[in-house]
């Protein structure tokens, strides 16, 4: 299912959305997923085993040998991703066929084997089984069978997902359907620095995936700064558009026309354009001008937000990128990781560019974590049983019933279990 | 002999640099969040005058290998972008409606070298 606004003065208008799409039921949602345990325990055994979660970046391991270990914390898993001597990224549960022990201890660096450093099992990239200290002492002991155990792994443009099923009900292609096409070649490996912000956010995490699927609340909550998507026609950050497919969704943010640069933001542009066009220009060309507000307005116009199902959320912004991913590991817990992602700078004038250009919308993150947090003691308490929800929210419930999908088995993927 | 922590030529900002002189993007929220608005605007005006002439500084230097001064020099810079929205947006030194500052962890990644933690 996929939709369109199509009139880009569409924002103008009300009730665009539910209407269009009765499959998502009339607006509202049950609050009970939110905070029950039961819903929590349905979805680690019936939604995370079944889908493919994004897990890092390719360029994170450029030679044969280079591992890093993520961890799952929901399902209490943790992957080891390697670039094999084949050159394909490859990976396996970080657990020792022995006894159990985590093989790789650190969380990051590069091997010509594993070695667990329990009882030194070793291990070559691919997984097998090489060298077992005192093998005569074993019984029956069959290497070939007792390699690393691996992990369904593969990559879409540049980007590393697992999954824990070993037979995948879809491949990588298949689950990211038309949002993975829209996205093709766009340059995500040039984006070599990312500055990151972590932390363990109380609340459940489709509470804090819900607040990053509407503008709604940009008004209220981002009340200082939310002409920047918004405006006199547009007060409420109607979206430009929105689309909704099988299971992923893509937000465009409204860009207000009118928005100028603050005093800092001219001297940041400036500074920054100039910093290009000499990286850029070889011959002796006379500067022209910088026009800060020119330059403002063109790297400014746009916001799409992908929210990949179920965890990750892709956001074009800007001429960057960056992204979310949110691991649950409790009703009202979740893991949050943001990383934005920028060229490498290669002088002052560009780092202050990058801190400038994205400290708008980390304040702003900070607002919607003190929302989300304040929202699940009261949603905890079980007196509300539903959300409200109007036309802009309305993709809010299509993650939700995406979610219901896996965890009431609706899905092609658990009518398998 | 006084202690000159700056590049030649800043000496003006000299008594700034035990504030803001910070070299972490935690650090630097942190103090945002720690500092009135008195002295959030005051640093903001006398840094403003400055920035282009501070930056175009900086751009001749390394910036993954800047001497000391001149790295003190970067943070007092990055510090002015921290509180500009403070000064330019907001109007306060943080929003009532945020979560306090030290509830993220930040790091700073060149992939595969972690630039500052």
């Amino acid at each position: 299912m996929s939709d369109d606004a199509g009139d880009p003065e569409s924002y103008r208008n009300h009730k665009r959305w539910f209407p269009k799409h009765p499959e998502i039921g009339p607006a509202g949602v049950d609050a009970e997923p939110f905070y029950s345990k039961e819903q929590y325990d349905l979805e680690v055994r019936k939604l995370w085993p079944h889908v493919w979660l994004m897990v890092g970046r390719a360029e994170e391991l450029p030679a044969v040998g280079d591992y890093f270990v993520k961890q799952i914390p929901t399902t209490q898993m943790a992957v080891i991703v390697v670039r094999g001597r084949d050159g394909v990224i490859r990976a396996f549960h970080n657990v020792c066929p022995h006894r159990g022990s985590q093989i790789c201890w650190e969380a990051k660096g590069s091997a010509a084997a594993f070695t667990c450093p329990y009882h030194a099992f070793t291990f070559n990239l691919e997984g097998k089984l090489t060298f077992v200290p005192d093998e005569a002492n074993f019984y029956d002991l069959d290497k070939s069978k007792t390699g690393m155990i691996p992990v369904v792994c593969d990559l879409w443009e540049g980007f590393v997902f697992v999954h824990l099923d070993p037979k995948p009900a879809e491949t990588l292609k298949e689950f990211l359907g038309e949002v993975g096409d829209s996205l093709a070649h766009y340059p995500f490996h040039e984006r070599t620095r990312y500055y990151e912000y972590t932390a363990v956010i109380e609340c459940n995490w489709k509470v804090l995936i819900s607040g990053f699927l509407e503008a709604y609340h940009a008004r209220a909550l981002h009340a200082r700064s939310v002409n920047r998507i918004s405006s006199k026609d547009n007060p409420y950050a109607h979206n430009d558009f929105i689309r909704m497919f099988d299971k992923h969704r893509v937000i465009s943010l409204f860009s207000n026309p009118a928005m100028t640069p603050t005093r800092l933001g001219k001297i940041a542009y400036a500074h920054f354009e100039a910093s290009l066009r000499d990286e850029a220009a070889a011959e002796a060309a006379e500067a022209e001008p910088t026009d800060a507000e020119a330059v403002f307005r063109r790297i400014n116009k746009s916001y799409l937000i992908h929210n990949i199902f179920p965890n990750f959320q892709l956001n074009l912004v800007r001429g960057n990128w960056f992204r979310h991913q949110f691991w649950p590991i409790a009703p009202d817990r979740v893991m949050w990781e943001v990383r934005i992602y920028y060229a490498k700078p290669r002088n002052a004038s560009q780092r202050f560019f990058q801190d400038y250009s994205r400290f708008t919308s980390r304040d702003n993150l900070m607002e919607d974590v003190e929302a989300s947090e304040r929202s699940q003691p009261a949603l905890n308490s079980g007196v509300l049983k539903r959300w409200i929800l109007q036309d802009e929210e309305v993709v809010i419930q299509h993650f939700n019933k995406v979610v219901h999908d896996y965890t009431h088995g609706q899905t092609p993927a658990t009518a398998a279990d | 002999m006084t202690d000159q922590r700056l590049p030649d030529g800043f000496e003006a900002l000299e008594p700034y640099v035990d504030h803001w002189a910070l070299a972490t993007e935690s650090a630097r929220i942190r103090q945002r969040f720690a500092t009135g608005m008195d002295a959030i605007t005051a640093y903001y005006e006398l840094m403003i005058e400055r920035i282009d002439d501070i930056l175009d500084y900086l751009d001749t230097f390394d910036l993954d290998a800047m001497p000391q001064p001149e790295q003190r020099l970067m943070n007092m810079a990055l510090s002015l972008v921290e509180v500009a929205n403070a000064v330019e947006v907001y109007g306060v030194p943080y929003s009532d409606r945020s979560c306090t500052a030290d509830r993220f962890k930040t790091r700073v990644v060149d992939i595969n070298n972690t630039v500052e933690q």
